[in-house]
């Protein structure tokens, strides 16, 4: 009997397509690639463990320490112990090779969520602008995603109407001294206008404030590096019980390969991660949401698309520290790990480019003292005096600023060719500049030497290679994400994205999923 | 003067020897292994020498250096002088024939009125060989390596002995390994051009000799003997009664030979010829144990640099288990002042210094993995964090002040100085050619 709906991926787009199509009764099988149990995170207070726990190099760095040294250009998420099985084996099983870009994904249950940094926004009429949909059309899916995942960071701040999920968001947890300092002289000087073309506020997170059943609010263990024992960051992994109990099916270890048209509907294709066997499992209809390299690889199989090379769009990134002025050296103590505050910027050229801060002291120092110029054992005795002194921010910028291409050959192999737009440098250096004058006028200073690109890719915002259209043509999707020419056949990632904002765009495209999945279940 | 391509040895099955024949394939030169039975050393070509008889015809013919490391042993302390003097004889006119030079292996104990027998034979053997314009080399107290010889006398020693008597007055030896003899010996042979005279090869500052056989049971057996007090004179004394009653046991003449080991000016020639050569006891362990050792001994000197503090035993052993993981090469060289002083390591650690060096440079990353272990290790917090106690975080303050001016040192010295500090850099040990 082939299923009503076979939906590839538990990662966010494919749990938010699941909801709807659960919830309405509909016979639904979750497959992912998933084999083996995911890592255990750390339980207690971070420095507390730091000071204490005899055993943190287990989950702090692992055994394998030469990742450490060998991978400096990539987050150190990609490295912590407790997430390896997050990234583990992506590219391999899904046959996905690069030049000049990092290709991350996951084969896990509950995909990249079990890693991301719980930044949520909501794309607003201008940044979907190019949607072949209605901007209102999404109100209720957003409306819906938003209360469940748990959502904080409310404030009356400059960000409440672009994040524009104050609706749904509980108040934002307690700042740390540095953040609450850069707050203050913010709100003191700016006066309605914008500071070198930046506005900061709060940061709109996908973070329990208050518990649930299933998970407990933040308690500021300072441990997101490493993934949350209490669950207060969401992951779509955390959903799955939930669905399992409203009736969805789910099957682990397939590695989706391409799909294929029968009489009564569509066959996937894939392998046993485990044995390497071929499967297939028939359904009526199939929603893609592998994330958008898997997906990507899987439609153009699917589509036969060989040998034409297609952009692939992502958001590049810089990364930089901010100096408090002011006596340093305080001890570190209990704090918030993720994102506290958030600014856009928008520049002369009409770039908007979005940025987090951090506290970098709930961060391996070595991610810091290995860029310090000067020998490690005094860049050691500098960073320990600095770290509580400072924020580390990092910078989102538009993937129109990109120029990345992949490409499916006819081996079956995706590869994807990273190249920064002509115009990219420029942009990160204009964002400097106005982040060095805004910060003398904030009481901070821009560390030297800060604003480094990170490598193309490494934001791990894929989107746009099989682009929703009024008009789609073949490789391309219609307005709820239907592949043209494919009827039945559905893509519920980014890949769907005609456009790509620097604002974070998961809750977005959970949105775009719950919508595809009350799209489905209407059927 | 022509390069040296090939080197007889005598004595190739016994300890020196074989370790010499080692030391020159090493080189890539040829080798021609001279003793009674095959010691079947790779890359080596056997030929059957017996001290006692005639030299087979041609035995050195093409050869450019003849190492002489053979001695009659079945007699103990007492050889057969007469017979080792005809067959040295024998040698040098062949060695002169084939105009290669000689280089004699002597002893600590050669002088013509020494106790033994086997010093008065080395006495008399040293000058016939400085007579005819040869090299002559008096080694210390020979260690490390496989148990033959002495060198395995004494390891078993070490090895079993419930206590080591410790003689008062305490005889004193020099050790040397015997890879840095055989090195020296090599240098000699093929390098230097060698001025007929006495080399002495060992370490210049000397250890006592019980001291000594504790040091190799705990470093090659861990385990450590008591060293029982056992005053010297009355011993001596009775062995002299004994001896006028017409007896001397040969134990009694090497207890006495021993007690009048002089002492060898060694420090000029291991500076000429092994300036690197290792210090007792580092090399008298075993292989694989060898290797733990000195890892754990480059851990305590890199993590004291790293985290600025002593490191405990148990990081000490995660730094030998994790050095594999950054790199396949073996331990650090590091110098003895380097081991004093670990922050000295700020002259090679500068950024510049780091690029020039490459990505893979072993030093650079074993620091950077020192780093990570400090860092996840709990007894080194404070080196990482500021403390919430007043008191230690003043001193967390000063220390970088201090090491301040250092950086900058380090910082001048990389500027003048780079590629002279890129030269003598802490390499690791295998792999790495003396000779450079």
């Amino acid at each position: 009997m082939p299923h009503d709906v076979v939906i590839i991926g538990t990662g966010p787009a494919g749990v938010s397509a699941a909801w709807p199509l659960v919830q309405a009764g509909r016979d639904v099988l979750m497959v992912d690639a998933s084999v083996g149990a995911a890592g255990v995170p750390p339980h207690g207070e971070y420095f507390d463990l730091r000071r204490h726990d005899g055993h943190q190099r287990d989950w702090m760095f692992g055994p394998d320490l030469a990742v450490w040294i060998d991978r400096a250009a990539t987050s150190p998420k990609l490295r912590v112990p407790t997430l390896r099985a997050v990234f583990d084996g992506f590219a391999e099983a899904n046959r996905i090779e690069t030049v000049n870009f990092a290709a991350v994904g996951s084969l896990a249950s509950g995909g990249l969520s079990n890693a991301w940094g719980c930044g949520v926004a909501r794309y607003d009429r201008d940044e979907m602008s190019e949607f072949p949909f209605a901007h209102a059309d999404l109100d209720e899916s957003f409306a819906a995603v938003s209360r469940r995942v748990g959502l904080s960071g409310r404030a009356d701040d400059d960000l409440s109407g672009y994040f524009g999920l104050d609706d749904w968001a509980d108040p934002a947890p307690a700042l740390d001294n540095n953040a609450q300092d850069l707050m203050r002289r913010y709100d003191a000087l700016r006066a309605g206008k914008s500071l070198h073309g930046l506005r900061l506020g709060r940061a709109r997170l996908a973070l329990l404030a208050s518990d649930r059943a299933d998970r407990r609010a933040c308690d500021l263990s300072g441990l997101c590096l490493w993934g949350c024992a209490r669950g207060a960051l969401y992951s779509a992994s955390q959903d799955l019980p939930g669905l399992a109990r409203a009736g969805a099916g789910f099957r682990k270890g397939f590695v989706a390969d391409h799909i294929e048209k029968i009489e009564t509907g569509w066959r996937v294709h894939g392998v046993e991660r485990d044995t390497g066997a071929s499967a297939t499992i028939d359904a009526r209809r199939v929603v893609l949401a592998a994330g958008t390299l898997a997906t990507t690889a899987i439609a153009w199989r699917t589509l036969r698309h060989f040998e034409t090379p297609q952009r692939v769009m992502s958001n590049p990134t810089a990364a930089f520290l901010l100096l408090r002025m002011g006596l340093p050296g305080r001890a570190p103590v209990a704090g918030p790990a993720f994102a506290q505050l958030s600014f856009a910027h928008q520049s002369a050229a009409g770039h908007l480019a979005h940025g987090a801060l951090f506290s970098p002291r709930h961060l391996p120092a070595f991610e810091f003292i290995k860029h310090i110029p000067t020998s490690r054992s005094a860049a050691r005795l500098i960073w320990r005096l600095l770290n509580t002194a400072t924020l580390v921010g990092n910078v989102f910028l538009p993937a129109s600023l990109t120029r990345h291409s992949a490409i499916l050959g006819r081996d079956g192999r995706l590869r994807v060719t990273g190249k920064a737009g002509d115009d990219l440098p420029a942009a990160i250096a204009g964002i400097a500049r106005d982040w060095r004058k805004a910060a003398r006028r904030l009481g901070f200073l821009v560390m030297p030497g800060s604003f480094a690109m990170g490598e193309l890719g490494s934001d791990i915002h894929y989107a746009g290679t099989l682009p929703m259209r009024k008009d789609p043509r073949i490789g391309e999707t219609n307005a709820v994400g239907e592949l043209a020419g494919q009827p039945g056949l559905f893509v519920a990632d980014a890949a769907t994205f005609p456009e790509l904002s620097a604002k974070p765009h998961t809750l977005t495209m959970m949105a775009m999923a719950d919508r595809l999945g009350r799209h489905l279940a209407q059927l | 003067m022509e390069p040296v391509k090939t080197v007889a040895v005598t004595g190739a099955s016994g300890y020196v020897g074989e370790a010499v024949c080692r030391a020159l394939t090493k080189r890539g030169i040829a080798v021609r292994a001279l003793s009674r039975r095959d010691p079947g050393i790779a890359g080596t070509r056997f030929m059957a020498y017996d001290l006692r008889h005639e030299l087979e015809p041609g035995l050195l013919a093409g050869v450019d250096a003849v190492i002489h490391a053979a001695a009659e042993t079945s007699r103990g302390a007492e050889p057969d002088i007469g017979a080792e003097i005809a067959a040295l004889h024998r040698l040098a006119d062949a060695a002169e024939a084939a105009s290669a030079r000689l280089i004699f292996v002597s002893s600590q104990t050669a002088r013509s009125d020494a106790p033994t027998g086997y010093g008065r034979l080395k006495a008399s053997a040293e000058r016939i060989v400085l007579d005819r314009l040869g090299a002559v080399v008096r080694p210390g107290q020979v260690y490390g390596g496989p148990e033959k010889g002495l060198w395995g006398t004494l390891a078993s020693v070490a090895q079993r002995a419930p206590a080591i008597p410790r003689f008062v007055p305490e005889p004193r030896v020099q050790p040397i390994h015997v890879d840095d003899l055989a090195d020296a010996l090599v240098v000699l042979a093929c390098e230097a051009r060698p001025s007929p005279r006495v080399y002495a090869i060992a370490d210049s500052r000397s250890v006592a000799f019980s001291r000594f056989i504790q040091l190799v049971a705990i470093r090659r057996f861990g385990r450590r003997p008591f060293r029982l007090p056992v005053p010297l004179a009355p011993i001596l004394w009775t062995l002299r009664g004994v001896e006028k009653l017409g007896v001397r046991p040969a134990f009694a003449r090497r207890l006495a030979s021993l007690n009048d080991l002089p002492a060898l000016d060694s420090a000029a020639d291991m500076a000429e010829l092994i300036p690197h050569h290792r210090r007792f006891p580092d090399g008298a362990c075993r292989g694989a144990l060898c290797r733990h050792r000195d890892l754990i001994r480059e851990g305590a000197v890199l993590l004291r640099y790293a985290t600025g503090r002593k490191p405990g035993r148990w990081l000490l052993r995660s730094y030998a288990r994790a050095v594999s993981s950054v790199g396949e090469a073996g331990p650090l060289e590091l110098s003895g002042l380097t081991r004093l002083l670990p922050r000295g390591l700020t002259l090679f650690d500068q950024p510049a210094a780091r690029r020039r060096n490459g990505e893979q440079d072993a030093l650079s990353r074993r620091i950077d993995l020192a780093l990570l272990l400090g860092e996840s290790s709990a007894q080194h917090v404070d080196g990482f964090l500021m403390s919430s106690h007043t008191p230690t975080r003043l001193a967390q303050i000063l220390q970088l002040g201090l090491a301040l001016p250092l950086e900058a040192v380090g910082r001048l010295a990389d500027t003048v100085a780079g590629p002279w500090l890129d030269r003598v850099r802490p390499r690791p040990i295998e792999g790495s050619d003396h000779a450079a």
